[in-house]
């Protein structure tokens, strides 16, 4: 099937570039639920003639798709164990309740959770029992809530499925779990232990709390926390061997996603055996609506934008102009990526700006002696958006879901005042990043 | 039939500057599950719950679990070792908090002309009486709870 008419006979690329502008700008405001306005571009993009109905579904990237769905589902079925609760409480009681190292604890247990599910849903699974372990403390929560959102958004950067800009680039550009492990995790893990060093000399070293307060945290049963035994071991089985399986995934042959969703179909499979079908119901029903369906109609009619605006040559142009505004030198070019990410990444969705790099990067290979030639290109798109995240409450999906929680929680959390300490401490993050893409990569 | 016909007139109501601790007095002593909250002149600002009330004991996130995200609600709380003693000293740190800050404006109301079965269904939803509530002049003028509905019913058998 053709695609429709141009519409006003305007070429391709100016409607293309105008939808592009549109769907960016009103994302961005916030004034429409970034899902609708994705849809409405996508829907607009064939309407107007940019792309076929079926050039619209080529585009769509179920891979990625299937990855966020397959881990959402499995994340709803093992978070009714309490298994995060027990972590976040265990790792509490680790430290006799001190409240600067439980800070410090609170960040790891943050980092590796993200590392192995998205950020939104880790700061949805541990925000909330941070906040009942303030209270109990008689601790301000607000600078625990911050570090949490560094912790969620760096260890996210460290795997193909921690972060939302990862899964993108690991499934448009064929890296596996394992590339992104080798790559990542060694960078992540002097970032995180030095934004856990630079929150303690800003907040955590003032932090006090009574005997009597500690003591209370210190009563806590961590054990008491997990509610579902027999579908805790179910889950973390079947969590060990998604895992297991995003690391053989390449000698597999398997794409994350059928991974993902095998792991949540079995998950869902063990937590269903044996009972009536109509609670069979209610569980898969409960499932399937703790899916974060806003964030997966968000990318499929972001990646229908994308393909619209790819098909006219517009990004083939931009990377054109982007190697020679770098003299088409691999360092430039990756220290460009990786700044011009974190700060753009801390001022607009870094989805979308991942979506619209990757093929404009891609575009770039027959320069830099082709595709293997652009591994430190990818790393350096992925730090700067991920780290660059944290750089406002705006910058990552994840501190707006905390912004959020806290504020209706009471706790003032402004746009300013968090600004204030953590652009500073995302533009050190960055700093720490570009030394080790230099020292590794370039 | 509208709500007029089978409403309570004059039901026991919270001044908004009642405190929490009046409020669980007359709970007590009404034995109702929630109750009507108005100024000095009997405009409606909203209706203190029993589950309000209880929401004031446990952690403060657990009372916002209607407005959050699914994945934010808290698992269970059996790790948390609280006795009653603890339960006391934190009502006694809000008992002299005026209720105006904890009613919610949101509940469902009714107005007085609305149709039976409208006050049928929300009672039925909401397990609780429902305040009626004048759109003219935004005063109570009544509450129709699941007694006022069943007693009309009786009548007819």
């Amino acid at each position: 099937m053709e695609a429709a008419a141009p519409v006003l006979g305007l070429p391709p690329i100016w409607v293309a570039t105008a939808l592009l502008v549109a769907t960016y700008a009103a994302v961005i405001s916030e004034a429409v639920n970034r899902a609708v306005v994705a849809l409405l571009g996508a829907g607009l993009m064939i309407a107007l003639g940019v792309l076929t109905q079926e050039q619209a579904v080529a585009g769509v990237d179920f891979n990625t798709i299937g990855l966020l769905v397959g881990m959402m589902v499995i994340v709803a079925v093992s978070r009714r164990t309490g298994m995060f609760e027990y972590l976040a409480i265990w790792s509490a009681k680790r430290v006799r309740a001190n409240p600067a190292a439980i800070m410090v604890m609170l960040q790891v247990v943050t980092a590796v959770v993200s590392a192995l599910l998205d950020n939104v849903t880790t700061v949805l699974l541990v925000v909330p029992v941070t906040l009942v372990i303030c209270e109990r403390l008689g601790v301000k929560p607000y600078p625990l809530l911050v570090a949490q959102v560094f912790a969620a958004n760096i260890g996210g950067t460290a795997t193909l499925i921690g972060d939302p800009p990862n899964i993108l680039i690991g499934s448009r550009v064929g890296l596996s779990f394992n590339d992104f492990l080798v790559n990542l995790a060694p960078a992540v893990i002097v970032i995180q232990l030095a934004a856990a060093g630079l929150f303690h000399l800003i907040w955590g070293r003032r932090f006090t709390a009574t005997p009597q307060a500690r003591a209370k945290v210190m009563a806590f049963d961590a054990r008491s926390a997990i509610v579902d035994r027999p579908l805790l071991v179910k889950s973390l089985a079947v969590l060990a061997l998604v895992i297991t399986g995003f690391v053989l995934a390449p000698r597999l042959g398997l794409e994350p996603a059928t991974i993902a969703l095998l792991g949540a179909g079995g998950l869902l499979l063990l937590s269903c055996l044996g009972r009536p079908a109509a609670e069979q119901t209610k569980t898969v029903t409960r499932s399937f609506e703790e899916v974060e369906w806003i964030t997966i109609f968000f990318f499929v009619g972001l990646f229908i934008v994308i393909a619209g605006v790819e098909s006219t040559g517009l990004l083939a142009m931009l990377a054109d102009r982007l190697l020679a505004a770098t003299g088409g030198d691999l360092q430039v070019t990756a220290i460009a990526i990786l700044w011009a990410s974190a700060i753009l990444s801390s001022i607009v969705d870094n989805i979308p700006f991942v979506a619209t790099m990757i093929p404009l990067v891609k575009e770039m290979a027959p320069s830099f002696g082709g595709p293997e030639g652009l591994m430190p290109l990818w790393w350096a798109l992925s730090m700067g958006a991920c780290l660059g995240g944290n750089g406002t409450i705006i910058g990552a999906s994840a501190n707006l879901t905390v912004a959020g929680l806290a504020e209706r929680a009471g706790i003032r959390f402004a746009f300013a005042a968090y600004m204030k300490i953590a652009f500073p401490l995302m533009l050190v993050t960055v700093l720490l990043a570009t030394v080790y893409l230099t020292l590794r990569y370039l | 039939m509208t709500c007029r016909n089978i409403m309570t007139v004059d039901p026991p109501v919270l001044l908004g500057t009642d405190t929490v601790g009046t409020a669980l007095r007359m709970l007590l002593q009404w034995r109702y599950l929630a109750l009507p909250v108005v100024d000095a002149e009997r405009r409606y600002l909203g209706l203190f719950t029993r589950s309000r009330l209880f929401g004031l004991m446990l952690p403060s996130i657990v009372a916002l679990e209607d407005v959050l995200p699914k994945l934010a609600k808290l698992t269970d709380l059996a790790y948390l070792s609280d006795d009653l003693d603890d339960l006391r000293a934190r009502f006694a740190a809000l008992s002299g908090r005026p209720v105006a800050d904890y009613a919610d404006p949101d509940a469902p109301r009714l107005r007085p002309d609305s149709p039976l079965m409208a006050a049928v269904l929300l009672v039925y939803r909401t397990r609780n009486f429902v305040p009626v509530v004048d759109p003219a002049d935004g005063r109570l003028v009544g509450v129709i709870s699941t007694w006022d509905i069943l007693a009309k019913l009786a009548e007819g058998s």
